[in-house]
C-alpha cells in the first residue's frame, strides 16, 4: 500500500530540487514520477510527496487534482482520450466517442469493469489537421470514424 | 511619507505598500468584496471589488536643450483594476461607482451566482452573507443561464466544521486561513473551474485549536460550525460586545442571544489583542451559562431567605467574627467586585488575610499568525495583581488557610464567578469547618457553595458589567449579555449591599462604572479611568504593563 519512491527516483528527485528556489516548486515533476513508478497517484505517493517537499498533503490535494493529466487510482490500462473541441467535432468526434462508448459499454470518465479501459472527453490534442484525434495512453490515433473505432479496440485488446 | 490620492473625488491618505480597498473602507467608501481579508494575504481571485483607477498624469515635458518642447506624453490611460490588489499612488484618481463599475461589479455576480443553489431558506449564514448582500447591492434580479448546475459535495470536514460546496465560492480564504494563521494547512481547494471546491486530505481533517474561524473567514455560507448548525436564524439573536473568559488573553467577541440563552460567541477585531480570531474552547465557552444547578436562591443555614435577609446575616455574621476573618476571591471575578471585596475586608479587620482561587493552568499554544492561547486560564489575574497586591496573590491562599488552622480565623468570606475553580483538598478543608461562611457564587456543586452557612446566589460574566485586566494589562469591559437566573445577581451590587450594612449603614448601589471610577481614584492602576474611555476595545493599565503582568 505505502508509496515510496525508489532509490534512484528519490536520487533524481533531490537532485531535480536543488534546480528550483523553493523546493515546493518540484512538486509537478514529484508527481509525474510517482505516477511513472506507480501507474497511477494515490493518496499514498501524494503524502510521500508532500514529506520530501514540506508542504501539506492537502496542499498536494490540491495541486493534483488541478491537473488532468495525472493519473488518477482506477484508471484503466488504456486511457481513452478522444479530442471534443471544435475540428475533431466537425469530423465526427462525437460519433467517434458514441462508439468507443457503444463498444466498450462505459460511459464518460468511466472504466470498464476488467479495468481494461477508461473512457474520457478531452480538449483539443493539437493534432487538428488530423482530426478525428484520439490518444491512448501516451499514443496518438489520428483520421479516426466511427467505422475505424472497432479495429482500434481490438489492437488495443490485443497489445498486452 | 503618507500618499494621497482621490477616491470618488475624497482626498485620501495611505502608507506607502498599502493598496486601495483597506484605504477606500476606512474612509467608509463602500468597495463590495469576497476574497480581501484583513487578516490574510492578499489573493485577488474574486474580482468583486473592481474600481477603476486613472494613474496620475505625467510632468508636463521640459524643454530639451534645443529649447522645444518634446511632444506631450500620452494621458495616463485608466482601467478597471481589483482594488484589493491595487498599489496607491500619489495623484492616483479611483472611481468606484462609475457605470462601468457597476456594470462589471454585476457581471461578477452573475458568474458567482452560475452554480449558487440558491438555499438561503435554509442556509446558517443567511442574513450576514457577503452573497446575498452583494447580490442586493450589486447584482440583477435575474440569471441568464439555463445549463445543468454544477452540484458539489456537501459533507464534514473535521469535528467543528462541515462544507455546504454548492455555496462555496472558491475565494480561498479559509485555505488561507490554514495556511497563515494556524499553519496547520488541511485545508485545499480541488479539481479546476466550475469543479472546485473546498476540501481536506482523506484521513486528516480539519481539526485544530482554531478551526471555528474557518466559518467566520468564509464569507458566505460553505462552511458552516456544527455548534451553531440549524440554530438560529442569525436576525432574531440580540448582539454584545464583551470578553472571552477562557484565559488570560481575554480575546474581544460578540456573543448572541435569543430567548435569555446564548446562541454563539464570534470574535471581534481588536488588533492589540486577539485580531479577528478566538480558540474553539474560549468559542464554546458560553456553554457554560447554561451549566445545571446554578444557583438561584439566597439561603441562610440551608433555609431559603430573601435576598435582603442574606445580606444582613452576612453582615451580622462575618462582622460578628470580631475581626477574625479571612476572604477568598476569584480570578473570575472583575475588577470592581476584587475591588469590593477588599473594602468589605478591611472593613471587617484591618489585618485580614486575603487569598485567591483560580482555575488550573492548561497548555500555552502559539499559532504561525502570532495568535496565542495562554496557559492561565483564568481572566482576570492581572487585575487582582493591581488591586490586592502580590501576596494576596502569591501566598494569600496559603496565609488564609494558615490562619484558619492557628485558629486566629473563625469566619471566611469567599467570592466566586466561575465553575470549575481548582480547589485543593486542604482548602476544601477548611471550607467544611470554618464556623462562619459566607459565599457569593454560582453553582450548587462549588465547594464553597456546599458548606455555606449564608449563600447568595452569584452571577458569570455572561451577566453582569465590569472589567479584566489581560495578560498585557490592557483593562477591557465585560457586558452582561443575558439575565441572571432567579434571584441570582452580580457580586457588584451584593458586595456594596453587605458594605452598606456597615453602620451608619446606607443604602446606594453604584453601577460597574460608578465602583469602577472609586477604583481609579484609590488603584494607580486604573487612576482616572472610565467605562466610556475603557470603550469596546480596551485601554492600557495606567501603570506599566510590567506592573500588572501576570
Ligand atoms: S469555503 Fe468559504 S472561505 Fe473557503 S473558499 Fe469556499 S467560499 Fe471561500
Ligand atoms: S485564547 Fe483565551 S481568551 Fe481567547 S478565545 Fe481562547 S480561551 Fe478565550
Ligand atoms: S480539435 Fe481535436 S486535435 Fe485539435
Ligand atoms: S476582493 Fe479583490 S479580487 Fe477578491
Amino acid at each position: 500500500m505505502s508509496f515510496t519512491f525508489t532509490p534512484e527516483r528519490r536520487a533524481k528527485l533531490d537532485a531535480l530540487i536543488l534546480r528550483y528556489p523553493k523546493k515546493q516548486a518540484a512538486l509537478l515533476p514529484a508527481l509525474r514520477m510517482a505516477e511513472e513508478q506507480a501507474g497511477c497517484v494515490d493518496f499514498d505517493a501524494m503524502e510521500h510527496v508532500a514529506e520530501i517537499l514540506d508542504v501539506s498533503p492537502a496542499k498536494v490535494l490540491g495541486v493534483f487534482t488541478f491537473y488532468t493529466h495525472y493519473r488518477r487510482p482506477g484508471t484503466g490500462k488504456h486511457l481513452v482520450q478522444v479530442c471534443a473541441t471544435l475540428p475533431c467535432a466537425l469530423r465526427g468526434a462525437e460519433a467517434v466517442f458514441d462508439k468507443f462508448a457503444a463498444e466498450l459499454g462505459i460511459g464518460q470518465d468511466e472504466t470498464t469493469k476488467d479495468g481494461m479501459f477508461t473512457l474520457k472527453k478531452v480538449e483539443c490534442l493539437a493534432s487538428c489537421g488530423s482530426a478525428v484525434c484520439v490518444q491512448v495512453n501516451d499514443d496518438y490515433h489520428e483520421n479516426l470514424t466511427a467505422e475505424t473505432v472497432p479495429d482500434l479496440i481490438r489492437k488495443l485488446k490485443e497489445s498486452r | 511619507m503618507p500618499i494621497n490620492f482621490t477616491i470618488d473625488g475624497k482626498q485620501v491618505q495611505g502608507e506607502k505598500g498599502e493598496t486601495v480597498l483597506p484605504v477606500a473602507l476606512r474612509n467608509n467608501i463602500d468597495v463590495p468584496y469576497f476574497c480581501y481579508h484583513p487578516g490574510l494575504s492578499l489573493s485577488g481571485n474574486c474580482r468583486m471589488c473592481l474600481v477603476r483607477v486613472t494613474p496620475a498624469a505625467p510632468p508636463p515635458p521640459k524643454p530639451g536643450p534645443d529649447g522645444k518642447l518634446p511632444p506631450a506624453p500620452p494621458p495616463p490611460r485608466s482601467m478597471l483594476a481589483i482594488s484589493c490588489m491595487t498599489q496607491i499612488a500619489d495623484g492616483m484618481t479611483v472611481d468606484t461607482k462609475t457605470p462601468d463599475v457597476l456594470r462589471a461589479r454585476e457581471g461578477v455576480m452573475e458568474f458567482e451566482l452560475i452554480n449558487h443553489p440558491l438555499d438561503c431558506p435554509t442556509c446558517d449564514q443567511a442574513g450576514e452573507c457577503f452573497l446575498q448582500d452583494h447580490s442586493y447591492q450589486h447584482g440583477r434580479s435575474h440569471g441568464r443561464f439555463y445549463e445543468e448546475r454544477q452540484m458539489k459535495h456537501t459533507k464534514s470536514l473535521g469535528p467543528t466544521i462541515s462544507i455546504w460546496g454548492s455555496r462555496c465560492i472558491v475565494c480561498s480564504r479559509c485555505v488561507r486561513f490554514t495556511d497563515e494563521i494556524t499553519g496547520t494547512g488541511e485545508l485545499c481547494i480541488v479539481n479546476r473551474s466550475d469543479h472546485s471546491v473546498v476540501d481536506v486530505f482523506p484521513g486528516k481533517p480539519l481539526d485544530n485549536a482554531l478551526s471555528m474561524c474557518a466559518e467566520d473567514v468564509c464569507p458566505v455560507g460553505a462552511l458552516i460550525s456544527e455548534d451553531f448548525k440549524f440554530k438560529a436564524r442569525v436576525w432574531f439573536m440580540k448582539e454584545q460586545k464583551t470578553l472571552c473568559a477562557g484565559c488570560s488573553v481575554g480575546c474581544n467577541v460578540v456573543a448572541e442571544q435569543v430567548n435569555e440563552e446564548i446562541a454563539r460567541l464570534k470574535p471581534r477585531e481588536n488588533l492589540a489583542v486577539n485580531d479577528w480570531w478566538m480558540c474553539d474552547a474560549g468559542r464554546l465557552s458560553y456553554k457554560q451559562h447554561a451549566l445545571p444547578g446554578r444557583l438561584v436562591e439566597a439561603r441562610v443555614d440551608g433555609k431559603a431567605v430573601t435576598r435582603a435577609e442574606a445580606v444582613l446575616a452576612a453582615w451580622q455574621r462575618l462582622s460578628a467574627a470580631g475581626g477574625a476573618v479571612a476572604g477568598l476571591v476569584s480570578l473570575w471575578n472583575t475588577n470592581e467586585e476584587m475591588f469590593l471585596f477588599r473594602r468589605l475586608m478591611k472593613l471587617l479587620s484591618a489585618v485580614a488575610p486575603m487569598g485567591t482561587l483560580e482555575k488550573s493552568h492548561g497548555e500555552r499554544k502559539q499559532f504561525k499568525g502570532g495568535f496565542v492561547i495562554e496557559g492561565d486560564r483564568n481572566p482576570n489575574r492581572a487585575g487582582a495583581r493591581a488591586i490586592l497586591g502580590d501576596v494576596a496573590l502569591e501566598v494569600g491562599a496559603t496565609a488564609v488557610r494558615k490562619a484558619f488552622e492557628a485558629g486566629t480565623v473563625n469566619a471566611l468570606l469567599v467570592v466566586s464567578g466561575a465553575p470549575e475553580l481548582a480547589i485543593s483538598p486542604e482548602i476544601e478543608a477548611m471550607l467544611a469547618r470554618v464556623k462562619t461562611l459566607v459565599v457569593l457564587d454560582v453553582l450548587e456543586s462549588s465547594s464553597a457553595a456546599k458548606y455555606a452557612k449564608v449563600r447568595l446566589p452569584a452571577t458569570m460574566h455572561w451577566e453582569q458589567d465590569g472589567t479584566f485586566v489581560n495578560v498585557d494589562g490592557r483593562v477591557q469591559r465585560v457586558r452582561p449579555v443575558i439575565q441572571p437566573p432567579g434571584d441570582a445577581a452580580p457580586a457588584l451590587e451584593l458586595l456594596q449591599e453587605i458594605v452598606n450594612r456597615h453602620p451608619p449603614g446606607g443604602s446606594g448601589v453604584l453601577s460597574g462604572d460608578g465602583v469602577f471610577r472609586q477604583l481609579g481614584a484609590e488603584i494607580e492602576a486604573f487612576r482616572e479611568l472610565t467605562y466610556r474611555e475603557v470603550g469596546d476595545l480596551g485601554v492600557p493599565a495606567r501603570t506599566a504593563a510590567q506592573a500588572v503582568k501576570a
